[in-house]
């Protein structure tokens, strides 16, 4: 009795201080209750934002995962615009990494609080429906980021075109096959070890993937696994592949968690020479295998700018502005001569 | 004849009676299968590749089956194993020597051991919220000091734990992970410790009447796993040259798998870690022999859970026919 009554006390000592740890993260700006998030509330809300709105507004990102090398960036790039327009905001997500339920009933909390303005991202385009309809009825500028549903139930989205991604990978692949350090490399087995096979825009990649390389090796063995964000489950899958596919001389990382342990792989079995890698993401750990020369390249993806643009976006569509539905972020490739360049751009961003 | 017939069974009856059997079945015919498909199965190398990730899951599945013995569960391993590695690695970068920042690592562990204990034992709350709740508080404390961002700074010294090998061939973690479970099977079979688990678990009221303090086994074998979990995620961490914020997501329902299938009685009361080491060694043969033979991605999750039915249901078979025998 006497530890139940200590633990109760315990517990809301922790819950008082977690309250209080949570809120010096942000501003006081919070008109929903999120499973977990940071509100910006920035620091000139008198800032001129340009918009024909002429007030300051409240922008709900909902997110399918809080920090991170991907989500991170588009947090730090949503806070910077919204600091810039003078506007006030939160970056909110379930309490569980890519649960596509939980993003739903975080989109009906911003609906029913009125935001002025939602980003998002879905995963389940069908799950979305019915939030999205209540928002577009209610007249919320709704902006997805690196996913998409339809035109008529968004304005429109920015994010890495999944097709322009794969094909991006294919020819990086094809280059290097062309350059001295692969020219003994005859045929093209590859594998593309993406987050899930369930991931929509990632089986769209990968087709875009397999398409550029079979126009150029119309043999080439092409492996699609999985990795689950697991830097182990890639590291065994990688080795169980170059078991079974012993000509194995390609392979393509298509999750940000699971590509240190591809490369710890290679590292470890002293790979670099026997295969073409393709890394993703430009976290500083990635960027530090491909320096070493570990990784051949590492493909960015710009969340800083899907986050950045997407408020500018918000702003536009208030604005009377007509957007075109898709907007490409683009991708950088990031070979070991780049990286430095690449580090002093996440820099004066104020990432790492 | 009659005699005959009353040998067999006997020596039959003494077959089915280990636990282990249920296992040892499914794995063989597993390995036989892979290897006639691809011959690769059966070198060296890829038998370490195999042992290496059972070796992951063994660390902290060993002390896991003393804590199913006890007829007790955790399911905040995962998390802690992520934050055994990030507080590790944390230490390390800020120049803490490596045996302190493992020290610190495993002492994060403990304390998340300490305060589960006495949460379920000393406030007699129930153990699957429990663990669950702290599941997700050590998670978000991994979130809030990491950002989501993988923690670098391995030293030299550091990543030899979890990449170096023996004799340039046996990985140093697989030789840690049979240690580990060698001592455990020692202490559940030939202690008077690992015998009081059986009856903590078996009959607690039974176990507090014959002298065994049953709240002090039960806090033991609670902060034993939390520790080992940190372990787990130091050697992670020591692979991989960073700590990963979701290292080991997920693996307490792998490990208890694992434990499970070897024989383990979730209800507790009965168990062995040499089972578990077979629990341990069959999962990672199923994912790692469903690439070798080349099956298609898609279809891979599908044949694990149905591998995996079919070695629950052959133990029951052999615990029905070790009944009758």
């Amino acid at each position: 009795m006497k530890a139940r009554k200590l633990l109760a006390v315990l517990l809301t000592m922790l819950l008082i201080v977690s309250l209080v740890g949570c809120g010096s993260t942000g501003g006081n700006n919070n008109s929903t209750n999120p499973s977990s998030g940071t509100n910006t509330n920035p620091s000139n809300p008198a800032a001129d934002n340009g918009s024909n709105t002429g007030e300051s507004q409240n922008i709900m990102f909902v997110s399918i995962v809080t920090g991170g090398v991907a989500w991170g960036s588009a947090q730090k790039g949503f806070e910077d615009a919204l600091s810039e327009l003078g506007w006030t905001g939160q970056y909110v997500s379930p309490t569980k990494a890519n649960d596509t339920a939980g993003v739903i009933d975080l989109l009906d909390t911003a609906v029913t609080n009125k935001a002025d303005g939602i980003i998002t991202v879905i995963l389940n385009p069908d799950q979305a429906t019915d939030v999205l309809s209540k928002a577009r009825a209610a007249n919320i500028p709704v902006v997805t980021c690196n996913t998409f549903t339809t035109e008529e139930l968004q304005d429109c989205w920015i994010g890495t075109d999944p097709t322009n991604m794969g094909i991006t990978q294919a020819e990086t692949v094809l280059n290097l096959l062309k350059s001295e350090k692969y020219s003994s490399f005859d045929h093209v087995t590859a594998c593309y070890i993406q987050t899930t096979l369930q991931t929509q825009t990632q089986n769209q990649q990968y087709k875009a993937f397999c398409e550029r390389i079979k126009q150029e090796y119309p043999n080439a063995t092409l492996i699609q696994e999985e990795c689950n964000s697991d830097a182990a489950i890639a590291a065994d899958k990688l080795a169980a592949l170059l078991k079974s596919y012993p000509d194995l001389n390609v392979v393509v990382s298509q999750d940000g968690y699971g590509c240190p342990g591809i490369a710890n792989y290679i590292e470890s079995e002293n790979l670099q020479d026997k295969l073409i890698k393709i890394g993703i993401d430009d976290s500083p750990e990635i960027l530090d295998y491909v320096s070493q020369g570990v990784l051949d390249c590492t493909i960015a993806q710009d969340f800083y700018k899907m986050g950045y643009q997407s408020v500018y976006y918000i702003k536009d569509i208030k604005d009377g502005k007509k957007l075109p539905f898709d907007n490409d972020s683009g991708t950088i490739v990031i070979t070991p001569d780049k990286v430095q360049e690449h580090l002093d751009l996440l820099k004066s961003r104020g990432l790492y | 004849m009659g005699e005959n017939t009353k040998t067999n069974d006997s020596i039959l009856k003494k077959i089915l009676s280990k636990n282990e059997i249920g296992t040892l079945f499914p794995l063989v015919f597993l390995c036989v299968v892979v290897t006639i498909i691809n011959p690769n199965f059966m070198t060296f190398s890829n038998i370490m590749d195999v042992f290496r990730t059972a070796s992951y899951y063994l660390i902290v599945g060993a002390p896991l089956t003393l804590l199913l013995i006890a007829a007790d569960m955790d399911l905040s391993i995962g998390a802690v194993t992520a934050l055994g590695g990030v507080c590790c690695m944390f230490a390390m970068r800020a120049g803490v020597p490596m045996v302190p920042s493992i020290l610190i690592g495993l002492a994060a562990g403990a304390l998340i051991g300490i305060f589960k204990a006495w949460i379920i034992v000393d406030c007699e709350l129930p153990a699957l919220i429990v663990t669950l709740g702290i599941q997700y508080a050590v998670n978000g404390i991994v979130s809030i000091t990491t950002r989501g961002l993988s923690v670098s700074g391995a030293t030299k010294a550091f990543k030899v734990l979890g990449q170096g090998r023996i004799f340039g061939r046996i990985y140093l973690t697989v030789i840690i992970a049979l240690i580990i479970a060698i001592i455990y099977q020692l202490i559940l079979s030939k202690t008077k410790y690992g015998r009081s688990l059986f009856a903590v678990g078996g009959n607690p009221e039974t176990a507090r009447l014959a002298g065994i303090p049953v709240k002090k086994r039960r806090k033991e074998i609670h902060v034993i796993v939390s520790v080992f979990a940190a372990l787990t995620g130091i050697l992670m961490a020591s692979r991989f040259s960073s700590a990963q914020t979701n290292a080991g997501a997920g693996t307490e329902l792998t490990v208890m798998a694992a434990a499970i299938i070897g024989g383990t009685s979730l209800f507790g009361g009965s168990g062995s870690v040499i089972g578990s080491i077979l629990g341990c060694v069959l999962l990672a043969v199923i994912s790692n022999g469903l690439v070798l033979i080349k099956v298609d991605s898609f279809w891979q999750n599908l044949i694990f859970g149905i591998i995996l039915l079919i070695s629950v249901a052959i133990d029951k078979y052999r615990q029905k026919l070790s009944n009758a025998a």
